[in-house]
Order: C-alpha cells, then structure tokens, then sequence
C-alpha cells in the first residue's frame, strides 16, 4: 500500500515534469496567443468604453460610443445594411455554387483533379490585389464585359459597374460567388462520403437522376451544408478586402462593409474606441447569427449517427 | 498536483504578459504606471547629459518620411551628406509611402517613441502640434540654429498653429488645373490667363467638349474638396472656423452654387460621371494623360509626373477666380513638412538637420524640388538653371500664385479626414441624382458640424 502510493507520487511527479516541458516547448505559441490575441481582445473590450485618439491617453465615455452607433451615426447604418445584403445574397450564391461544382466534379472522369484546381485557383487568391485589378478590368467602363454588351447591341455606351450605386454591390457578390474553391473541395469530400450502395438501391428502384439528388445526396450532405453555412456566414460579415481594394465603400457607402467602416473608423479618422466599440458589435450580430444557425439545424440536418454536441 | 502546476504556469504566464503590455500603453496622466515614469526620468537625464557635454558623445537622429523610391534615394543621399558634414551624428532612417505612414506614426506616438524629425502634412500639423507632440521651433530661429532669413513669411506661414512654428515647409506648391495646350488650340479655346473667371472655366469646358467629343476634365476645378474650399474663400470666407469645432462659411448658397456648376457640366457630358472618374488609379491613366480630357485637377507639383507620363508639354492654370470675389482664393500651400518631436533628446542636432534641407544649396541640388519649390529664394535661383522645362512651369507658376494668392487657412481640424469623406459622398449623390445641391448643403453642415464637434472634444 505504501509502496504503491510511493510510485504514484513518483509517476506524478514525472508527469508534472512532462507537462512543464510540454508548456515549455508550446511556450512560443502561448506567449504569442495571449500577447498578441488574448490580451488585445481584452484591451479592446475596455477601450471600447473610451475615446481614444492614439495621440493622447484614452478618455473615459462610458456607453456613448454605442449609443453613437445606433442613434446618430448614418454610415453606420448604412454599413450594416451594405454588410448584410452582401451576407444574405453572397453566401447562398456562392454555397450553391460550390455545390453544383461538386456534384459535376465528384464522379472520377479523365482530368478530374485538374478542374477541381483550377476551380479551386480563384480562392486561392481571394481578396489580392490582383484580382482587384482584375475586376476593375473586367467591369470597368473600358472592361471586358461592355465590350462584349456593346458588340452584342445590348447597351452602346460603356457602363462602370463598379462606381454605379445600383451595380457595385453585385460585383463584389459576383467575385464572392466566383470564390466558392474551400466550400467546394469540402462538398466533394462529403458527396464522397456517401455509400454508393444507396444510389445502387435507388437506381433500382427505378429513381431518377433528380430524385435521388434530392432525396439521397441532399439528405446525406445536410451536415456539410451545415458546416459551410455557418463558416461561410462567419468570413462573409467579416468580409474587407473586396471592397477596400475595388470600391472602397463608394458609390456613397453603397458596398462600405462592416470591417471596411471600422478600419476606416479606427485608422483614418483615429477613433480607435469607436472602432473597437464597433468591433465587439460585429462579434456580437455573427454570435446570434452562428447561433441561429444552430437552432435551426434541428429541423433540418440530418444525422446518420445521432450526434451530439 | 499536475492541475496546480499547470495553472501556476498558466497563471505567471498571463499576469507577466498583462503586466508588460499595460507598461507599454499610453499612461492615462503623469503618474500612471511605473515603468513608463522611470522612462520619463532617464530621458530627462539623458537630455540633462547631451545638453551638458554638448559634442561630446555621438547624437543619433531617427528620421521618417513618406514618399516615392525617388523621393526615398534623394532623401537618404542627402542623410548621408549631412552626416559627412556632422560626424558627431549619425542618423537612422525610415521611409513608407502614404498608405500606412499615419498608422505608423499614430502607434509611434502612442508608444512615446516619435522619430526626431519626422514629414508632417497639413491635415495632421494641428492635431499633432495642439496634443504637444511637436517641438515649437521660433525658439530656434531666434538662437540662429534655424535660419529662415531667405524665407518669405507666405511660405512660413502654413506651418504655424496658434502662432506658433511647428513645421518647416520643404516645399511650396498650390490646387491647380494640368491643361494641355494643344488640346486648347484644337479646340479654339484661348488658354488660361491668371485672370480666367468661372465663367471662362464653363465657357472653355463647354468647346472643348463639344469641338473634341472628349472630356473636358475629369473633376470639377480643385475636385469636391479643394475647389469648394476656393469657392468659400473667394466670397471672404473660411471652410472651417478658426477653432475647428465647426463649418465658418454662413451661407449654404456658396455649396449650392459651387456643386450646381459642376451638375451642369456633368449633365451636358463634358465632365465624367463618378464611376469613370473612379478608372482612374495612378498618373498614367489619368484622363489628361490618355488625351480623353484637357484638364486635370492636381497639385502644381504633380506636373513633372504628368509631363513624363503623357510625354507632351502641359502647363499650369490657376483655379478660376470669381467674377465678384471678395478676396483671392488661391494660396500656397506647403506641400509638406519637417517637424521636430518634443520627445527628441538631440533638439538642436534634429533642428539643424532641418536647418540643412532647408537652406544647403548643394543638398537641394540632390533633392531638385522633388517635394515642391524650395522656400529659401537662394536655393530657388540656384536651382534654376537645372530644371527640366515641367519644373521650370512648376516654378514659374508658383511666381504666379503669389501674386495671385491671399494667406492659407489655418491647417485643417483634426475632424477633416472624415469631413472629406462626408463631402465625397454627397458630392456622388449629387451626381447620381439622389439630392440636389440645396438639400446636399444643409445635409454637409449638419454632418460636418457634427464630426466636428465631437472630434474637437
């Protein structure tokens, strides 16, 4: 009995060692994580309740920054409306998208993996300035598509698609949708999940093409359509890039999105309290968003394994 | 046992990090955190030190500044000349472009940590000179150590807050108008004269449309910004008050006409609409350049750039005048600045370097009036016989605007960045049909007097 307690506390000892030369050798990350993560989140939160400049020292405002947000602040507002049109048009354009992508690009023909790369280039890219460049390019007054509008008759004078307030928006949504290469290759890995016995079985049964897409595949994928759902809603409301590098918020805070306004907010006009007031209200709508999602998946994903979480 | 070990880890990990980072942020008041003081205090003694055995020991400068790679190879040839001449300093340098230089310098001065001398613009002297982060530097001109006896008061002017002097000018320039004059011959428009009238401006962008079927410039005169600011000052009056808490012009007529001008222009096709005055991304494909316009609206500086991209003669109008006015619109405008931070240990090294940019002939032979023409009329006439025939206009011009000017407004309010955004948007709604210039009016000076309020506070 002793003897026994004495070589637990001995592998105990020898444990805690491990452990300490386990945070040792994790110990670059961890000094990172929380200097560089944990502790700007922090200062965040308390710098949101103040006005702070970065010339002279924080000044105390209490809940004012967030009742400026909702109460006086109309690009605010505009921010919000440009930032959720882009999410609620932009992420189910681009998850049917990858979606239609997938299903063409599951099935092993000659060539396969070439086109899932080259489908999946455009993500890869995302939000560079090239593909900035690109677009205007392409949707410039000068681009590609009024040349190919006016040869065709259909408009005989160039439109710029991208600084027309009724346009702009749609450009960036089509670049969003054109992005869909990381939705994508996880649809292909879910379609190949799924056994082909049941297809085999519904093929006997006399199912069409159709209906065993609706009926199998659908069914089958809900939890990845789920996954993707939820991730892709997240990075759209966090979306900058794309309309920093092409639109910069113009026509008239048409395409300002949510993160473009806060930088703008934070680093051009140095209100950095406002921007992390902003910020912390951004954490917040994706929150409840997230959380949307979730409830409602009791309705309609389906587990094959009644999964808990 | 193994939990407490890991959490004691955990735990000194965490409070040494929140401990050293709020060491490095910004002490809410003198007393603040310790480290911070104890910092005060060694700089204070090191100053003590330098000022003691003044020469003794090797003064470091660090310098930074935004600009372009031919503004960044003059500059630092120059940083090497002066350490020649001054072995007893050496000096460390950093150069961004623009995007990012106020981000930078923002954290640098949150971190008490600003360069010795650093390049201030006009829209930022004010907020940074009224937050005592600059060194005033009349103290030093009148010890000789800054000499500016070569320096007309209209070129000094600009860098004065609250009458003190917190930025030397490195070099002068003004809003113009870019034109091509063969454009204008074409056309059977006769050029500019420094005595044009909006009026001439109309009559001249309405031809030259109409003869050429190209545009006649690609933004109104001065673009929204700085032509609104002419407009309101030939009329007497100022964009914004002297305190900067709020808009100064008393009548929403001077927008209205201002905006309702450019309207007209862009409703018969001789100015652009918004989205493809957007094309436009760098000197290059500017409109004048690519001959689809005859005018640009720039800084006189600019010519040199747009000279060698278009690779045809262009030269330099002012912006119009009114037929009526009150007083001069135009003005000179310092292009930019040096300024010294109150937080230098080496003031009078930092002060002399400026000292050296601004007068050394043979210094501005190397930096050829790349950031503007030179304030000391000395330099200016040794720079003449060495200037290309776009620098020789840019000097020539300048001639002109001084005698055609009246003084710069005092520097902009620290609420300005977003007021210019806030005029942008409006000036696009205009364009687009979705206000008319009288409701723009009323809705700029609400927003604007707002903005400016609260970024004064």
């Amino acid at each position: 009995m002793v003897f026994a307690k004495g070589l637990n506390k001995q592998r105990k000892r020898r444990n805690d060692y491990n452990n300490l030369a386990g945070y040792a050798f994790i110990s670059p990350w961890l000094i990172g994580f929380i200097l560089f993560t944990v502790v700007p989140i922090g200062a965040s939160f308390v710098l949101s309740f103040t006005q702070y400049d970065l010339l002279s020292p924080p000044k105390w405002v209490g809940l004012e920054n967030y009742k400026t947000m909702f109460l006086h602040d109309e690009r605010y507002i505009s921010a919000l409306k440009a930032t959720f049109s882009y999410v609620f048009v932009a992420v189910p354009l681009r998850l049917i998208f990858a979606l239609f992508i997938a299903v063409l690009l599951v099935r092993d023909r000659k060539m396969v993996s070439v086109y899932r790369a080259a489908f999946y280039i455009p993500s890869l890219i995302g939000g560079s300035v090239a593909v900035a460049v690109m677009w205007r390019q392409l949707f410039g007054v000068n681009g590609a598509l009024n040349s190919v509008l006016i040869e065709l008759g259909i408009i005989d004078k160039g439109i710029g698609w991208i600084g027309n307030p009724h346009t702009a928006m749609w450009t960036l949504i089509l670049l969003a949708a054109w992005q869909f290469g990381s939705p994508m290759l996880i649809f292909i890995a879910g379609l190949k999940q799924i056994p082909t016995s049941y297809y085999e079985a519904a093929y006997i049964d006399g199912a069409n093409t159709w209906q065993r897409f609706t009926k199998i595949t659908m069914p089958l994928l809900t939890p990845i359509i789920f996954f993707n759902f939820i991730m892709q809603t997240i990075s759209g409301f966090m979306a900058f890039t794309e309309s920093y590098l092409i639109t910069q918020g113009g026509p008239f805070d048409k395409t300002l999105f949510y993160a473009l306004y806060l930088f703008e907010k934070a680093f051009k006009f140095y209100e950095m309290g406002y921007g992390c007031a902003m910020a912390w209200v951004l954490l917040l709508i994706i929150g409840v968003f997230t959380a949307l999602i979730f409830k409602s998946s009791n309705y309609w994903v389906y587990y094959e394994s009644k999964g808990e979480w | 046992m193994k939990k407490w070990w890991s959490l004691l880890v955990v735990v000194i990990l965490v409070i040494s990090m929140v401990l050293t980072a709020c060491g490095s942020q910004p002490a809410k008041d003198n007393t603040g955190s310790s480290t911070t003081n104890d910092q005060q205090k060694q700089d204070e003694q090191k100053q003590g030190e330098s000022k003691g055995n003044a020469g003794g020991e090797k003064a470091e400068l660090r310098i930074f500044w935004w600009g372009s790679q031919d503004r960044h190879d003059r500059t630092i040839k120059v940083i090497e000349m002066f350490e020649e001449k001054n072995p007893d300093v050496t000096i460390q340098y950093e150069f961004s472009g623009w995007d990012g230089y106020w981000e930078k310098v923002a954290a640098l001065a949150a971190a008490n940590n600003l360069p010795d001398v650093f390049q201030q613009d006009y829209q930022y002297l004010a907020q940074y000179a009224k937050k005592g982060l600059l060194e005033a530097l009349d103290p030093y001109v009148e010890r000789g150590i800054l000499d500016l006896s070569d320096v007309d008061e209209s070129s000094i002017v600009g860098g004065r807050v609250n009458g003190k002097l917190y930025g030397i000018n490195l070099g002068s320039n003004a809003p113009c108008i870019v034109y091509d004059p063969a454009l204008f011959q074409q056309a059977g428009v006769p050029e500019p004269t420094p005595d044009w009238t909006w009026e001439d401006y109309m009559d001249a962008a309405k031809k030259i449309h109409e003869k050429l079927g190209i545009y006649a410039d690609r933004t109104f005169p001065g673009g929204y910004f700085h032509g609104l600011k002419h407009y309101v000052r030939q009329h007497g009056q100022k964009l914004y008050s002297d305190d900067g808490t709020k808009l100064d012009y008393s009548d929403d007529k001077l927008f209205e006409e201002f905006f309702t001008m450019e309207l007209e222009l862009v409703k018969q096709g001789a100015l652009p609409m918004p989205d493809e005055r957007l094309e436009v991304k760098s000197v290059e494909d500017e409109f004048l350049v690519t001959k689809k316009a005859a005018m640009a609206a720039a800084h006189s500086n600019q010519i040199v750039a747009m000279t060698k991209a278009a690779n045809r003669p262009l030269k330099l109008a002012l912006l119009p005048k009114h037929k009526d006015q009150v007083k001069e619109g135009m003005y000179v405008k310092p292009s930019q600045f040096f300024s010294v931070a109150s937080t230098s240990k080496n003031k009078d090294k930092a002060v002399q370097f400026v000292n050296y940019f601004t007068n050394d002939i043979e210094a501005n032979k190397v930096l050829m009036a790349e950031r503007g023409v030179p304030i000391s009329s000395k330099v200016r006439e040794a720079l003449i016989p060495l200037l290309s025939d776009a620098q020789k206009e840019m000097f020539n011009f300048m001639e002109v605007v001084i005698a055609n000017s009246s003084p710069i407004d005092p520097p902009d309010p620290p609420g300005h960045p977003e007021v210019d955004k806030l005029l942008k948007n409006l000036e696009e709604q205009m364009l687009y049909g979705q206000l008319t210039p009288a409701e723009a009016a009323i809705k700029f000076r609400e927003e604007a007097n707002k903005i400016l309020a609260k970024s004064a506070q």
